[in-house]
């Protein structure tokens, strides 16, 4: 199995975080917008463990896996915020949810 | 023995929190039934611990016990200990016993009032201050103590918070009594510079090393609470007041415990005293001022508890006289019987006014005998041990103090003597027209309407409150029988420890003739009220004959003290408060620029606000620039 190098890594990565924000930049949809942050979130998984192979610890990966613990409960209180918006019927949309500006 | 001190202490306070915990969970009548018993569990406890302090010998019986160091900076130590000696010992039982009577009586007396739990709770939380003021081995655990019956009794006082007129007397009696405080801290501070310690067996023994004006200072300081708490010359003015709370508050704090604080405090101090025999003649003239002024007071006042509030004053004015003496075992002993017929007292006022749905002006009562005359029995005994007629307590007690003046025989003993003799008329006066205008003569109007019925439906009160009354009865006509002249020496032998300079002791022979004229000058007492008042019916304008017209309207407005604390300190104040307000703050908000602050706030606000605009996406862009640039920034400067 051969090993590609870390630009490769941080490259695919770089792409992936342009992906992610672009999509939380652009697309309106909260559903849409928790999927880019997604990932986001992945690309600096896909850092940290190329890092860390690079250097050779273990360090990275056990970041990674918290990053992706986190990111788990994150999903799960932002899916059931859109589940419950969509049961009021409300509009789907984050230009025009802003209730709580200052 | 120590171990069992500390459970008398704890158990108030374990009442008072578990009533605090439990609150509305609890029945009412368990909650009073709860405060009772912590109470009689209390008692026990300080029997007990009393019983194992006589069965030592005599030298063994100054206890100390320290249970952990509360404060500590640098060479200042304050550990939270007690001290458990003859002295405590009597304070103790006169502060459990008694109060459980009145614990007992309140759940009678209390019972209806919507407020029923929060009463034994602030009860409990008042004993156990007190017991805290008298068990503390250090006098800043005293100080503690002292504060938080301060606290307590104006909680306990402003109990009924709706009537304005219970508020304001209960400020006016935490007001006086921080007065004291400060006095006491102020003397603390100066004794613990002078000796490097504050405890009890620190201080005394050595007292001997001060010198005789620093020492008279720091005495007149710890006078100064002393006065304040037992409703002395000058800061008497809150106990009248005072009687705007429930009644068995009245008995417990205005008679049994609150205001024998300050003797209790003189009596303990007796070695620093001792130093300070100037301190001690202040302490005498207080009381020779106090007992004829609160006496004349009470021949004149119209409110039952009030003539009572009067009669503890003047009664404490005595215990001055006697530990001012250095007769500190009479003034003690006195403290401790008038425990019994003073919340006696109190307690049958407690029933009359029960009777009578609330009333407490005499002038509606009159002819009460006929329709509840176990109360009228129980009063009378108290009346006659408080004017001192042989052979009930206060007699014993009263005559212990005035021979005592006799005894020492100083130019100032002497005038002491002949004070309390004319004190001894006045209380045969205020008390039997009391006693006279409430339960004999002719029933006014309210009373008829209102007591016979009263008493037909209910007795003259339910057993919780009948029985303490009963019980007290007793103690008023017997514990005089402890220290009879020339036969019984229980009481001196037993508090002769805790002077260690010595006290004074009145002869046999000194003691009967004293006796003999102080019960000569009561009976006479009693004749007067009974040539005034027995007759008519409850008309009490008769003192006001003529003549004695300016001295009525004096002693009406009770010696112009209020007025005169109007005058000095209240109307100053509100003038200038007024003055403050109209010629100092009004001008100032107007010519200032005072708004400025709340202007410049708000246009920040409005400016920032535009940038907070709700819309996620825009908060995400600015957060991704802010991040694009600093990353930016690095690199460039990385180069």
């Amino acid at each position: 199995m051969t090993s590609v190098g870390l630009p490769v890594y941080l490259g695919l990565s770089a792409i992936l975080m342009t992906i992610g924000l672009i999509g939380v930049l652009l697309r309106r949809s909260p559903l849409t917008t928790l999927l880019s942050l997604e990932v986001m979130l992945n690309s600096v998984n896909l850092t940290l463990v190329a890092f860390a192979r690079q250097v050779g610890g273990t360090d990275g990966q056990v970041f990674a896996l918290v990053v992706m613990g986190i990111a788990a409960a994150e999903v799960v209180v932002g899916l059931g915020l859109v589940v419950a918006m969509t049961r009021r019927e409300m509009v789907l949309d984050t230009d025009e949810l802003r209730t709580l500006r200052g | 023995m120590t171990e069992l001190v500390w459970i008398s202490l704890a158990l108030p306070l374990a009442g008072f929190l578990a009533l605090l915990v439990l609150g509305t969970r609890l029945p009412a009548r368990g909650a009073g039934w709860i405060g009772s018993l912590v109470m009689l569990a209390a008692f026990v406890a300080a029997a007990a611990a009393t019983i194992m302090l006589a069965g030592k010998p005599e030298e063994q019986r100054q206890v100390s016990q320290v249970a952990w160091t509360w404060l500590q900076a640098g060479n200042f130590s304050v550990g939270l200990d007690i001290w458990f000696d003859e002295l405590t010992a009597v304070m103790l039982l006169v502060v459990t016993g008694i109060g459980f009577l009145i614990h007992v009586f309140s759940v009678g007396y209390m019972q209806g009032d919507g407020q029923y739990r929060r009463f034994f709770a602030y009860l409990n939380l008042f004993v156990f201050s007190m017991l805290m003021l008298v068990v503390s081995g250090n006098l800043v655990l005293l100080l503690v103590g002292w504060g938080l019956v301060g606290l307590s009794s104006y909680l306990l006082i402003g109990f009924w918070h709706e009537k304005a007129s219970a508020v304001k007397a209960a400020k006016k009696a935490f007001v006086m009594n921080a007065i004291g405080d400060v006095g006491i801290a102020v003397g603390a501070f100066l004794l613990f510079v002078e000796l490097g310690t504050l405890t009890y067996g620190g201080m005394f023994a050595r007292a001997a090393e001060l010198d005789t004006a620093t020492a008279t200072i720091a005495c007149l300081l710890l006078l100064v609470g002393a006065v304040a708490k037992s409703a002395q010359l000058p800061l008497h003015t809150w106990l009248p007041d005072a009687m705007e709370g429930p009644t068995p508050v009245s008995a417990l704090i205005h008679a049994a415990t609150m205001v024998t604080a300050g003797v209790y405090l003189i009596a303990r101090f007796n070695p620093l005293f001792a130093e300070a025999p100037y301190a001690l003649d202040t302490v005498i003239v207080i009381g020779v001022l106090g007992l004829l002024m609160a006496g004349a007071i009470a021949v004149v006042q119209t409110d039952i508890k009030r003539i009572i509030a009067f009669s503890t004053m003047s009664q404490i004015a005595y215990m001055f006289v006697g530990v001012g003496l250095s007769a500190y075992w009479a003034g003690i002993f006195h403290l401790f019987t008038h425990a019994f017929f003073k919340a006696l007292l109190f307690m049958g006022a407690g029933l009359v006014i029960h009777a009578l749905h609330g009333e407490q002006d005499i002038r509606n009562m009159g002819g009460l005998k006929r329709v509840m005359p176990k109360t009228w029995f129980c009063m009378l005994i108290g009346a006659l041990a408080l004017v001192g007629i042989f052979p009930f307590s206060g007699g014993f007690s009263k005559d212990a103090i005035l021979s005592s003046a006799l005894h020492v025989g100083t130019p100032l003993a002497w005038v002491a003597y002949i004070a309390g003799l004319v004190g001894a008329l006045l209380t045969g006066i205020y008390t039997f027209r009391l006693m006279f205008l409430v339960f004999h003569g002719r029933m006014s109007p309210y009373a008829e309407k209102v007591a016979p019925h009263a008493v037909e439906h209910h007795g003259e009160g339910p057993r919780t409150m009948l029985w303490p009354v009963y019980i007290l009865t007793i103690g008023a006509a017997v514990t005089g029988l402890l220290q009879i002249p020339g036969v019984t020496h229980v009481f001196f032998d037993w508090l002769d420890p805790i002077a260690p300079g010595g006290m004074v002791e009145p002869s046999a022979p000194q003691e009967w003739l004293t006796t003999g004229i102080a019960v000569t000058l009561g009976l006479v007492g009693i004749a007067i009220a009974a040539h005034l008042y027995l007759r008519g019916s409850a008309a009490t304008d008769q003192i006001r004959l003529g003549r004695g017209r300016l001295i009525a309207h004096a002693l009406e407005r009770r010696v112009y003290w209020d007025d005169l604390y109007e005058v000095v300190f209240e109307r100053p104040a509100a003038w200038a408060a007024a003055f403050l307000r109209r010629d100092v703050d009004g001008p100032a908000a107007r010519w200032l620029p005072l708004d400025g602050a709340g202007t410049l706030t708000a246009f920040l606000g409005r400016t920032f606000n535009v940038v907070e605009n709700g819309v996620v996406r825009s908060y995400a862009l600015v957060f991704a620039l802010g991040v694009g640039g600093l990353l930016l920034y690095l690199l460039v400067r990385g180069a």
